[in-house]
């Protein structure tokens, strides 16, 4: 028996409102660790190729790791995991906060909601016992207030949730559910996928404790991080001004997107204006630090915001990827309005990142004449025009007018318009994240053909390149496909763990092996890690092969590939040779490169696929090597 | 004003090493002749922190250009020293 677990999973059906409890087998944990690990094991299992993200078919989880509810730092981080409306594809999408760990104090690792309820619903959890209540009361309601309804309606203050708000109810392709108030598992539509099933909320209260393995182990590996942490200058700039920290640095150094991706910061966004959009400026609102679970780091603060166009009582830092998007990217370095485009997206249920980034598609295509005044409801989308970037943001979540079309997304809009194709900036259908290739090359290979595609949370070489000087080699494209298996593989055990990734990149690789035996009480050497975290990227690969997503269909947008290369700035004349690089990497994982299949060996080498080597290979093929 | 063998330049720093250095700004009278590289020694030098190490690896823009380790400063330069986590 693994330590470190609940040892439960709850399996949901909406439509028949059935909630049904499972024991969580060892044997998933032990391979699949927990987070997208579990989850595209189970969705691979019994969701069908072809199903429809927003029909009853379609199944929704939401997975703890074995880190949280135990005294692992950085343990905080659930994992949301479903059919992509936006790709098509696998997507997994992860948050911090509280909401997991009190999922794990409730009684159960993971839950999965199938079906389509009739009226709106919550699932209320609470210490093992669960039941679905009416919600109609909290459609339309923000998440905050939904939030704040249900610690009154359940009597219990303390109760943690995670809720669409109107965006998701109305199934915008680029909502996601916000908990804890302002955390998000932001990408890939799951806000669409939960207001599909008329899935208002989940609150959960939990109280109960998760044993691990070995107590005094867990305390020498949090001595030792505490050192690391110490050790380690990033520590205390993270600490002090969180992601956000970076914004100015990021948008001069070529790293963050300058308007909609074709700027150069230095010459185009200029330092005046990076420094304002820096959280060294933003902090000026500053009430309070805020921490997600067993972090030693806090890089949230709460914010009270008093002066400007948009006053808040109440709201927060904005990160990194949300200040470059609704900043850098727009030309815009007014802080109220990225304060306030923070806020609506915390409370309509909105990915900041490609709400942010869609207002950039529009933007250029508003001032190349793609899109004109009239198309985008009398709105002037000048570059850096804040007025207008908040107008455009509240009509995409009231779904108003031109707001309709934009709030799935710049790809579906493009496609709806029929026009502005060319300035998209998307990899298969979603807008890219904050850190540019043409300065981390390795990021190209991770956008494109990660199978959650379009992320900076999955792994690859690239976000270790971003610092690296250009004379070092990250431009030289040979050879790279065993430094971009490992890095891929780390991450995803760290990811699995239910661990932040911002954390780890703090400390050695080493600690969450460390960590994971002391929780499991599980072997967990180099190898093992290896193994697991490639088992675990097979069977995401493996959930969209069976999609019919071959590599082929695996797109990029080529302007973040320098083709053409910018003729100025840090990333001057850089054009990446991503075909290179993901040869390297499918060789070294012994993946077609045409078919995208893995070889029988490989797969037969991870061992325990043999779900995926039935559906490839036939059955009758033997599972073991 | 800079005379004789001495220049002066502009420094503004960004990213995580600002909680290093509690500055976001600062003018340094350096040799004339004097690279970067010996600029990022002088700041090692007067920073209590020795995290500040880390600005070896920082990126540097010289008056809008990219620039590096060797590159040779004149009078009245604007630098800018970048390091970013990379973090989202």
């Amino acid at each position: 028996m693994l330590k470190g677990y609940a040892g439960k999973m709850l399996f949901v059906d909406l439509t028949e409102g059935k909630i049904e409890e499972k024991e969580l087998s060892m044997e998933l944990a032990k391979n699949f660790i927990g987070g997208y690990g579990i989850g595209a094991k189970i969705l691979y299992d019994k969701m069908p190729a072809g199903t429809d993200p927003l029909g009853p078919e379609s199944i929704l989880g939401f997975v703890t790791g074995p880190s949280n509810a135990t005294n692992t730092f950085f343990g905080g981080r659930f994992t949301l995991v479903h059919k992509s409306p936006i790709t098509g594809g696998w997507n997994d999408s992860n948050s911090g906060g509280f909401f997991g760990p009190e999922l794990k104090n409730a009684g159960y690792d993971a839950v999965f909601v199938s079906g389509i309820s009739e009226r709106p619903v919550y699932l209320w959890i609470n210490n093992g016992k669960t039941e679905l209540r009416d919600a109609s009361v909290l459609w339309g309601m923000g998440t905050k207030e939904t939030w704040d309804f249900l610690k009154d309606e359940t009597g219990e203050p303390k109760v943690r949730v995670i809720a669409i708000g109107p965006s998701g109810e109305n199934m915008s392709l680029i909502a996601c559910p916000i908990n804890d108030g302002h955390r998000a598992p932001g990408r890939g539509g799951g806000g669409a996928v939960m207001g599909s099933k008329k899935l208002k909320a989940i609150a959960v209260r939990g109280t109960g404790k998760i044993n691990i393995a070995n107590k005094d182990k867990m305390l020498e590996i949090n001595k030792k991080v505490s050192a690391d942490l110490k050790n380690n200058p990033g520590y205390k700039g993270m600490s002090t001004y969180g992601t956000g920290g970076d914004t100015g640095a990021c948008a001069l150094n070529g790293d963050a997107p300058v308007k909609n991706w074709a700027g150069v910061g230095i010459i185009d966004f200029g330092v005046e204006s990076a420094e304002k959009v820096t959280s060294m400026e933003l902090d000026r609102h500053k009430v309070k630090k805020y921490a997600c679970s067993k972090c030693p780091v806090g890089c949230g603060a709460e914010y009270e915001v008093k002066d400007g166009r948009w006053p808040l009582p109440q709201t927060e830092r904005p990160e990194y990827e949300t200040a470059a998007s609704f900043g850098s990217a727009l030309l815009c370095d007014e802080e109220d309005v990225i304060l306030k485009c923070n806020e609506v997206c915390n409370v309509y249920g909105l990915d900041t990142i490609s709400a942010g980034m869609t207002i950039a598609w529009a933007m250029e295509c508003y001032n190349e004449g793609i899109l004109s005044k009239e198309e985008l409801d009398g709105i002037d989308l000048t570059w850096g025009n804040g007025e207008a970037i908040v107008a455009l943001l509240q009509k995409m979540a009231d779904r108003d007018g031109c707001g309709a079309v934009l709030a799935n997304g710049s790809a579906y809009a493009a496609k709806k318009w029929g026009r502005g194709e060319d300035y998209l900036q998307t990899a298969s259908g979603i807008e890219l994240p904050a850190h540019d290739p043409r300065l981390g090359p390795g990021l190209a290979r991770t956008y494109q053909y990660d199978p959650t595609p379009g992320r900076h949370v999955k792994g690859g070489i690239g976000l270790e390149q971003l610092n690296q000087d250009p004379s070092g080699g990250k431009y030289d494209y040979r050879g790279t496909g065993e430094a971009d298996a490992i890095a891929t593989s780390n991450t995803e055990v760290i990811n699995c763990l239910g661990t932040c990734l911002l954390g780890a990149d703090l400390i050695p690789q080493a600690r969450q092996r460390e960590y994971m035996e002391a929780i499991t009480g599980m072997r967990f050497n180099e190898q093992d890690s290896y193994n697991t975290g490639l088992r675990i990227l097979n069977m995401r690969h493996a959930f969209n092969l069976r999609e019919g997503i071959k590599p082929s269909d695996n797109y990029i947008t080529q302007r973040v590939l320098g083709k053409p290369p910018l003729k100025a700035g840090p990333t001057k004349g850089v054009t990446i040779d991503n075909d290179l690089l993901v040869r390297n990497f499918f060789e070294e994982l012994d993946w077609d490169m045409k078919t995208g299949k893995p070889s029988l060996e490989s797969l037969q080498r991870l061992g325990h696929l043999e779900d995926v080597i039935e559906e490839l290979y036939g059955s009758g093929v033997s599972h073991d090597s | 004003m800079a005379l004789g063998l001495v220049m002066i330049v502009n420094v503004k720093f960004f990213g995580s090493i600002v909680p290093l250095l509690h500055k976001e700004e600062q003018e340094f009278e350096l040799a004339e002749g004097a690279t970067i590289k010996q600029l990022v020694d002088i700041i090692i030098y007067n920073t209590h922190d020795q995290g500040i190490q880390l600005i070896k690896s920082a990126s540097f823009i010289v008056n809008k250009e990219s620039a590096n380790l060797e590159t040779i400063l004149k009078d009245k330069d604007n630098v800018l020293i970048l390091y970013t986590l990379g973090g989202g």
